[in-house]
């Protein structure tokens, strides 16, 4: 399983992909909104990581073109927000996939939480994805 | 228990009784004095408002403050007012006006300004003695509060098995001491340490066993840090170390040392004793080479890979020289 991990703090960036490495899971990586889009069409990961607060093409602005681009539409988008529940809704209604809330550091925290929310964001896909199979009648 | 002990765990439980008055009058103070050691109250005096701050700004200060308004210098309001623009973390001090003003302008004034409470002389004594009791309620709710908060805080700040730093706090700890070192052209070591076998810990003694075993890891391994240095569980079996003002060569040979140093006894978990051992990646940030943090903690982290692959219970580092990766030992 390869995810696009979007971020532009290079600790952050650091703490999770280890994480997520040490999870099974390839990790490719973006510091700006810009980047990321090209990564996203470049290497269609199974599931983007993206942080909200982003240089360049926002975090929103990125999840827009993301939804849009039939490339891409399909591929889950879990947001790592600070933002309140509100937002949440908003986020939702974009197209994404799932929230990992955090606070200003709680990537810091212990890795469980965001590991646990990208296996349920891509166990969610792939549920999605043999139901549409199977309505399709397709094997 | 001997008597003196007895006595004294009997103090300890009692509340504070200390009560500051700031008063300027002879007379006031002769006569609120006479009523408060009565009551049972710890009197200690000021007689002008410089004074009486003076003993507020100190750490031990009464939690309680009868003071007058109308005082030449600094006067009762003016005290409130400090008092409320002091750091929220100091202790609370309950503040009490007395005064000959009662007007409702007067009253406004005195709140407004920070004050908990008024009381207009001359003054019942009934009514005074019945508001400071309202006081040492107030006084005693709000440091439970804050110790309840002390305690909140520190447990967010560690880790709940092994007491050390969790990981978001060694994360803080080595931005802030990276900075640092920046700063100051200094080096800076960072340790990323690991347990060696740990999972078979876990699947063949059981998960308290495994417990045990990062306790006494965690123990062992601060026994051996200075007050400086900072010590974190990262998360799992793994430990991050951060030694402030180290170089490569002065890292290496304290790993090593906290390496034997933890694995040199047998640990003894509820099942069985077992020897531990720990493999430990160091990196160097120094002062003079613009090394990002991302980067520092990559190379303890190659290192500590290589440890493993080398066949653990040992130290590896890898160091960078102008960006160029090379081995360093």
């Amino acid at each position: 399983m390869k995810i696009l991990l979007v971020d532009d703090s290079k600790m952050q960036r650091w703490v999770i992909q280890r994480d997520l490495i040490k999870a099974g899971f390839t990790v490719v990586m973006a510091g700006d909104g810009e980047e990321g889009l090209r990564q996203a069409k470049g290497e269609i990961p199974d599931l983007i990581l993206l942080d909200m607060m982003l240089p360049k093409v926002t975090g929103l602005d990125m999840l827009r073109v993301l939804k849009k681009d039939v490339d891409t539409q399909d591929i889950p988008v879990l947001v790592l927000t600070g933002l309140s529940k509100g937002n949440e809704q908003k986020l939702a209604k974009e197209g994404a996939a799932g929230f990992c809330e955090k606070s200003e550091e709680s990537y810091k925290d212990d890795s469980a939480i965001l590991i646990q929310a990208v296996q349920r964001a891509l166990l969610t896909r792939s549920e999605y994805t043999v139901s549409t199979k199977t309505a399709l009648g397709v094997t | 228990m001997g008597l003196q002990r007895a006595h004294r765990e009997g103090m300890a439980a009692l509340p504070d009784r200390r009560i500051l008055v700031i008063e300027d009058s002879p007379v006031y103070r002769h006569l609120i004095t006479g009523h408060l050691r009565e009551w049972g109250f710890e009197v200690v005096m000021a007689d002008s408002g410089e004074k009486g701050w003076k003993i507020l700004e100190r750490s031990d200060s009464p939690k309680l403050a009868l003071m007058d308004w109308v005082m030449p210098g600094l006067d009762g309001v003016q005290i409130c007012r400090k008092l409320r623009q002091r750091n929220p973390s100091d202790s609370y001090v309950y503040s009490i006006l007395l005064t000959s003003k009662d007007s409702r302008g007067d009253l406004l004034k005195a709140l407004d300004a920070g004050a908990d409470d008024y009381l207009v002389k001359p003054f019942d004594e009934q009514e005074l003695k019945a508001r400071l009791l309202v006081g040492m309620r107030i006084v005693s709710l709000q440091e439970e509060l804050i110790t309840a908060r002390e305690g909140m805080r520190y447990a967010a700040t560690r880790d709940s098995l092994t007491g050390l730093l969790n990981r978001r706090e060694i994360l803080e700890f080595l931005e802030r001491d990276f900075a640092r070192a920046r700063r100051e052209k200094r080096p800076l070591s960072v340790m990323m340490v690991d347990i060696d076998h740990f999972k078979s810990v876990n699947d063949e003694l059981g998960h308290g066993a495994g417990d045990d075993v990062l306790r006494e890891v965690a123990k062992r391994l601060k026994a051996q840090l200075r007050t400086y240095d900072g010590l974190g569980r990262y998360g799992g079996e793994e430990f991050l170390i951060i030694l402030p003002g180290c170089d490569l060569t002065t890292a290496l040979i304290r790993a090593d040392q906290i390496r034997s140093g933890v694995s040199r006894t047998a640990i003894s978990t509820a099942k069985m004793a077992r020897k531990i051992t720990l493999s430990i990646g160091v990196a160097v940030g120094r002062g003079e080479v613009s090394l990002e943090l991302d980067a520092l903690l990559s190379q303890a982290d190659s290192a500590l890979y290589k440890a493993k692959n080398a066949g653990r219970d040992q130290v590896q580092s890898i160091c960078s020289s102008e960006g160029i990766l090379e081995v360093c030992q």
